[in-house]
């Protein structure tokens, strides 16, 4: 057997990483990109609390109006940008949810969130922290259009790899076509509503989507039982319509 | 228990089916439970999560949902004694249908 003698990796940037390796440098960088936003983040947060209590306290209308003035939103703004022109997507959605605490005109505030929703979407899509995205786009629909963010939904359900991140998007489709008229949209409301309690009842949105979809009067004596897909701890799959034919009884219980 | 294995033995020759749905078991606490209790028949595992159980309100445990035939739900409680005169009720309705 040959002793291949231990190579110390020196703690700095500029070492060459191998593949299915993370290096020291590697994970200190990611760290420090990752702690900006979300440091910056607090730091805003606290700024604004102050900024509330102060108003709370101003008395008179020049006084608010002034504090108004020094909204934390205007002192922040440079340094989110910053971050947003530093390749960090979370930046834009800050940027977004601030255009008129920064005192942007009502007329500018759309076309302001229509450019950052279509660089969100071009560049973060397949971002694990895309959730916040997809808040983003369903919050904002009447500005982006709800073309638009049905577009953008499919999309980032395709292109996101994280399995909760695609039931999201699923959910809020099922949400928005529902409130959409013709068969297209309803069919397509069903079919997602199906892949939600199908293959994503282990997210918080399939649970969401269940709980959403059964009321208490469904579940009265009479009512068709609800089809579930149940699992035993050895892989094996089962539905209650396998045992169509018999007498069925349930029984939920633990041994806690 | 015991109440489930006597119900699922009374019943083995007829088309009566117990399906359990285990939740807030980790899966050591669970296999040693089927182990113990004597659980032969299926029985679906949730572990920490319970899309199932959710899906069907349940509040307290355990519960019990017997089912006919047709897939309609005939009654629910917590006692698994209640059911019994329901279970025997509608395996004699569909013997004397096939009669």
């Amino acid at each position: 057997m040959i002793s291949l003698p231990l190579i110390l990796v020196p703690l700095v940037a500029g070492v060459a990483p191998q593949e299915d390796q993370v290096t020291p440098s590697q994970v200190l960088m990611e760290s420090i990109v990752e702690d900006a936003f979300i440091d910056l983040e607090a730091e805003f947060n606290e700024a604004y609390d102050g900024w509330r209590a102060e108003l709370r306290k101003a008395k008179g209308i020049k006084a608010k109006r002034a504090l108004r003035e020094k909204h934390p939103v205007r002192l922040f703004w440079d340094r989110f940008q910053g971050l947003a022109d530093g390749g960090e997507g979370r930046a834009l959605i800050w940027m977004t949810r601030s255009l008129r605490n920064k005192g942007l005109r009502l007329s500018a505030i759309a076309p302001e969130k229509v450019r950052i929703a279509k660089l969100l979407l071009k560049d973060y899509s397949m971002a694990s922290w895309f959730g916040d995205g997809v808040d983003s786009f369903v919050r904002d629909r009447k500005h982006l259009g709800q073309e638009w963010v049905l577009d953008a939904l499919r999309r980032v359900a395709k292109v996101n790899k994280d399995h909760s991140i695609q039931a999201q998007c699923k959910y809020e489709l099922v949400g928005l076509l529902r409130k959409l008229e013709g068969k297209q949209a309803l069919e397509e409301a069903d079919a997602l509503m199906a892949e939600l309690l199908d293959h994503y009842a282990d997210t918080e949105y399939g649970f969401r989507m269940r709980a959403e979809r059964t009321r208490p009067e469904d579940l009265k004596p009479g009512k068709e039982a609800p089809e579930f897909l149940g699992r035993t701890i050895d892989g094996h799959d089962f539905k209650l319509s396998d045992y169509r034919g018999k007498v069925v009884l349930i029984d939920f219980y633990g041994f806690w | 228990m015991p109440h489930l294995q006597e119900l699922v033995k009374l019943h083995q020759d007829s088309p009566f089916a117990l399906i359990g749905v285990n939740t807030g078991d980790d899966p050591e606490t669970f296999r040693k439970g089927v182990e113990k209790h004597g659980v032969s028949w299926i029985s679906a595992y949730q572990g920490e999560e319970s899309p199932i159980a959710d899906l069907y309100k349940v509040s307290g445990y355990p519960t019990y949902f017997l089912i006919d035939a047709k897939g309609i739900i005939v009654a629910s409680g917590h006692s698994s004694s209640a059911m019994d005169p329901k279970i025997k009720q509608l395996l004699s309705d569909m013997k004397k249908s096939r009669d």
